[in-house]
């Protein structure tokens, strides 16, 4: 009887389904679980256009006007696998502008300029 | 020699510097500096004076240094890095420190910039002139510490001032790769970008550079512009005008004999510079 009502087909649409269902509901879950406080500042990072860039498609795109000198071209290729658009949760904390000094001692021959 | 890192004016500050104590004095300025020409502590003199409604005033001797320095670059940079954009880079949303920043809901409706002169420590504006010091201030600060030989090297968020012949500089693209290496020996160099500091406005982007031609965000093909010239203060503020003029800003920096070199990340990752610099892909 069983056998009748739940023919193979059926059986496998209701496991479909509900394979579907499982997923869906885990991600609102997820997704209610990340998401921010009321009131809480999310900035996120702004999108940069490499993600819809392909290296094979920099060709077309623009060059700086040409300086004085000539142009030097250090990375003449678009950037083909950019990571992810970063999303930064931020929460702000109360926090002293400034902070002590520590030291450590090192050979320093190199230095980072990342922009701000 | 030694490497000492501190926090302040919003970022990161490595300093290499012979002795601890150098470090201490480093800090000092810097703490100094900030809270004299800081619009975010309530109790800078540069918040007095954003405050007060006067339009003539008497600076003390360490501001009317640092916005004779302003004006300075104001001139060379064609009005392009004006300190007096405080008023509009406030009605975009920056008028906190950036960890507050907040999204807004709609752009602002636009705010002009203000116009001023310094004559001595007599400053003049227009009333409302609010002044933003924020990057000229540091890199005036680590300018300052190396030409005292508190320290040889100090870097404060990318801006960098070094007495070090050998030192090279990683320059990093908004991705976090190298995006080249500069060998920058004596000098200064800064980076300026418009890919960290920003935040959402309406369904776009606002963020930390408002380009004083069109009162809005910094746009264009150019995400990350790096300077290299004899001073940090002068890279930071070349830095800034390269970026802002986009497709024209090697072209630009290539004509100013202020400035020694320059580099762009275009927004799709790729890397140019002018002759001007020593460099070389990382």
């Amino acid at each position: 009887m069983m056998r009748q009502r739940y023919s193979s087909q059926r059986v496998a649409r209701i496991l479909g389904w509900t394979t579907v269902a499982v997923t869906w509901g885990a991600t609102v879950i997820a997704r209610g679980l990340g998401a921010p406080a009321a009131g809480d500042a999310v900035p996120q990072e702004p999108p940069l256009e490499p993600a819809l860039v392909s290296a094979a498609s920099s060709t077309s795109l623009t060059f700086p006007d040409e300086p004085d000198g000539g142009l030097v071209i250090i990375r003449g290729t678009a950037i083909p696998n950019p990571e992810p658009v970063t999303v930064v949760r931020r929460v702000v904390v109360a926090q002293a502008s400034q902070s002590a000094p520590i030291t450590i001692t090192t050979e320093i021959k190199k230095q980072k300029s990342e922009g701000s | 020699m030694i490497e000492g890192r501190f926090r302040a004016m919003g970022t990161q500050v490595v300093v290499v510097a012979p002795r601890p104590d150098s470090v201490d004095a480093v800090f000092a300025r810097f703490v100094e500096v900030e809270s004299t020409c800081s619009r975010f502590l309530p109790d800078s003199e540069l918040s007095r004076v954003n405050k007060d409604s006067a339009t003539s005033i008497i600076l003390l001797p360490l501001l009317a240094e640092i916005m004779a320095c302003a004006d300075d670059l104001r001139h060379r940079t064609e009005g392009l890095v004006d300190p007096a954009m405080g008023g509009p880079v406030e009605a975009w949303g920056y008028d906190r420190t950036f960890a507050e920043v907040t999204d807004l809901p709609t752009s602002p409706i636009p705010v002009p910039k203000g116009h001023w002169e310094i004559q001595g420590a007599d400053l003049h504006r227009t009333p409302g002139t609010r002044i933003d010091l924020g990057g000229i201030a540091k890199g005036w600060t680590c300018d300052r510490a190396v030409e005292r030989t508190e320290a040889l090297v100090v870097n404060a968020g990318g801006d960098l001032r070094s007495a070090d012949p050998g030192l090279t500089v990683t320059v990093e693209d908004p991705w976090g790769n190298a995006a080249a290496e500069v060998d920058l020996g004596l000098g200064g160099l800064a980076t300026s970008t418009i890919a960290h500091r920003a935040w959402k406005v309406g369904s776009g982007w606002a963020n930390h550079l408002i380009d004083p031609r069109t009162l809005r965000p910094a746009e264009g093909p150019v995400v990350s512009a790096t300077a290299v010239a004899t001073t940090a203060v002068e890279a930071e503020a070349a830095a800034k005008a390269v970026l802002l003029l986009g497709e024209e800003g090697l072209g630009w920096a290539s004509r100013q004999p202020w400035i020694r070199g320059a580099l762009v990340v275009w927004r799709d990752g790729r890397v140019f510079a002018t002759t001007g610099l020593r460099v070389r892909a990382a």
